[in-house]
């Protein structure tokens, strides 16, 4: 069943997306992320253009962290002060993104970085979460266990403007939560991701905040930051596609649901390994058309009429 | 809206003689027996396609040509009278839209015709897509890495550009007589005004101009097709151009010519208008000019789907 796309202008198989959705949501239902990072690039090899898939991919990750920030909440998972600290920062950095986004375009370098952010932050990411998962299963089969080892020492402490986060159990000076959030917030805003990939070995490792709490706390934020990309999107670049939109987050909320149930058969150590290979599949893909001789060496760039 | 006009009068007095002196001509292309479609000068509504797949709101196009183009009137009374429709003036865009076919149809009529003259007669058709900013983008490789690193600006081109005719261009005018109407690959009208204010070199911007017609043909952008038009008859023929799904949205200019011997004999403009319809039209609008509420309605659309969907999963969750 073709439909018309409005934004994207031109017709699209409504069950390719809603498809896609579901895909992307299993697997973000599976490990407990937004999906931004697969939605984006996916839309991108389908040929929506790639400023309409980076809008439209901030409105799909609204869906399915709002619904992991409700269940969340329910088991009591959700630090709000720290999530509407991060989601200062990630205002300003959404702020500072979008308008990036638009100087990019003019310069014809929006999918070239776009494309290089992505590899650079999949691959880091990815090779980290990697080596950390096959660290912990090799450490349980050989029925290490080690205490984790807390640094209490760290510079970050030392920082002034000192907030009290009780679900989090911290006493923590306001300033990284909102770097981090900023800094997530741009991401966010360039890559049409949540940034959860980011921000949640931030929280775990600079913060310190308890893993439990993490999740929680960071989809409510990704929920705020993408809810906010959207709507500056949609009003400063005109690329949110509502209606590609919808068919992505109706497959996305069913798919999360099987991918929810999926995950729980696995341990956390064993998610964060296939999660790794995940990332790294499409960073590796992205980086080979960053690397590979082109198709088309030139490319068209008609300038969309204002109305 | 945009409708049929007429770009020249006709003498009346010729304007009788016609249909009858029904004339034999050589035509390049097998003929068939005309179908029994009125050519009446009142838009016919609707007229269903053997594909099936697109609606059709026929629409009387233009009327007639010559007499005062002064380019093609190379005697006092033109030997043609040219008569073209296209099957539909509006073509809604609405959530069913993937394209639509445009089918052209007229008569050549020889009015004014000289005996023994049996030089073959053309018909092309153009048609123009909206036009705007172009932007072509040269990448090369810089350590490893693909990247634009060229870009030369256009001030105009055409956003979709279709040429069909009854032959090869090649053979049916001279470049000259092509370039001065704008038909064909090489003259679509991809204008550089910035270009000579921008100090770039000639060469480039042939290059690029040259890049950009070939990857618009490539991306079905730019089409062409020789045997898009044929004669059905005599004097009648018809021609089809298939608009795809991703054509821009907006007025189209149809150009219909008629040829004889390398020499333009007459031509009638119009118009067919891609209009957005129904929800498209509402989105886009929305869109477009409440660009902000848009958002957040997205944003509250997705929110909702997000919390109906945990709404689901607790109820399962509790039933399970």
């Amino acid at each position: 069943m073709e439909i018309y796309l409005p934004i994207a202008e031109s017709a699209a198989n409504v069950f390719v997306y809603i498809g896609m959705g579901a895909a992307v949501g299993f697997l973000s239902g599976m490990f407990g992320v937004g999906g931004g990072f697969l939605i984006t690039p996916l839309l991108m090899l389908t040929g929506i253009p790639s400023a309409v898939a980076v809008g439209t991919g901030s409105a799909q990750v609204v869906a399915s962290s709002v619904s992991g920030t409700i269940s969340q909440y329910r088991r009591n998972n959700v630090d709000l002060k720290m999530g509407l600290v991060l989601f200062l920062g990630g205002l300003a950095g959404a702020l500072a993104g979008v308008e990036f986004v638009h100087v990019l375009g003019r310069a014809g370098q929006f999918d070239f970085f776009v494309s290089l952010s992505y590899v650079v932050f999949l691959g880091s990411i990815g090779f980290l979460m990697l080596a950390e998962s096959l660290y912990t299963i090799r450490k349980v089969k050989s029925g290490i266990v080690s205490k984790r080892t807390r640094r209490h020492e760290s510079w970050i402490y030392a920082l002034p403007f000192k907030m009290r986060f009780h679900r989090s159990k911290l006493y923590l000076s306001v300033l990284p939560p909102l770097a981090i959030g900023a800094f997530v917030g741009l991401l966010a805003a360039i890559m049409g991701v949540g940034g959860g990939f980011v921000m949640v070995p931030a929280m775990i490792y600079l913060l310190r905040m308890p893993t439990n709490v993490v999740i929680g706390t960071s989809l409510f934020q990704i929920g705020c930051v993408t809810a906010l990309t959207t709507i500056l999107h949609a009003a400063s670049n005109h690329n949110v596609d509502v209606v590609l939109a919808f068919l992505l987050m109706i497959g996305a909320v069913t798919g999360a649901e099987f991918g929810a149930s999926a995950g729980q058969h696995l341990k956390g150590e064993q998610l964060r390994f296939l999660l790794a290979g995940l990332v790294l599949i499409v960073c590796l893909r992205i980086a080979w058309d960053l690397i590979a001789q082109p198709a088309e060496i030139y490319s068209l760039n008609f300038a969309r009429e204002a109305m | 809206m945009a409708g049929s006009r007429r770009i020249a009068s006709y003498q009346p007095a010729q304007n009788m003689a016609l249909s009858l002196c029904a004339c034999r001509l050589v035509f390049r292309l097998p003929c068939e027996r005309p179908p029994c479609r009125p050519r009446s000068r009142i838009p016919t509504r609707i007229i269903p396609d053997s594909c099936g797949l697109v609606l059709f709101g026929a629409v009387l196009l233009a009327a007639i040509a010559v007499g005062g183009d002064s380019r093609a009137d190379t005697t006092n009374s033109p030997p043609y009278r040219l008569e073209a429709d296209v099957s539909m003036r509006s073509i809604p865009v609405d959530v069913r839209f993937s394209g639509a076919r445009i089918v052209m149809f007229g008569s050549a009529d020889p009015v004014n015709q000289q005996a023994g003259d049996a030089r073959p007669v053309d018909i092309v058709a153009v048609i123009q897509g909206v036009r705007s900013q172009l932007t072509v983008r040269r990448k090369s490789n810089v350590w490893g890495l693909w990247i634009n690193t060229k870009s030369v600006a256009f001030e105009q081109a055409p956003r979709y550009y279709a040429v069909a005719s009854t032959g090869p261009l090649e053979s049916i005018a001279a470049t000259g007589v092509l370039a001065e109407l704008g038909i064909g690959f090489e003259q679509i009208p991809i204008s550089s005004a910035f270009g000579g204010a921008a100090g770039t070199k000639p060469a480039l911007l042939q290059e690029f101009r040259q890049a950009a017609i070939e990857l618009g043909a490539r991306k079905k952008r730019y089409v062409r097709n020789d045997r898009g038009i044929r004669f059905v008859g005599t004097s009648l023929f018809r021609g089809q151009i298939d608009l795809p799904a991703n054509i821009p949205v907006g007025p189209l200019e149809v150009s219909v010519f008629l040829f004889r011997g390398g020499e333009l004999i007459a031509r009638t403009d119009s118009h067919v208008n891609l209009v957005r319809e129904g929800f498209e039209q509402f989105i886009y609008q929305f869109a477009n000019q409440h660009s902000f509420l848009y958002g957040l309605f997205t944003v509250v659309l997705a929110a909702g789907i997000g919390v109906v969907s945990s709404f689901f999963a607790q109820l399962r969750r509790l039933g399970g």
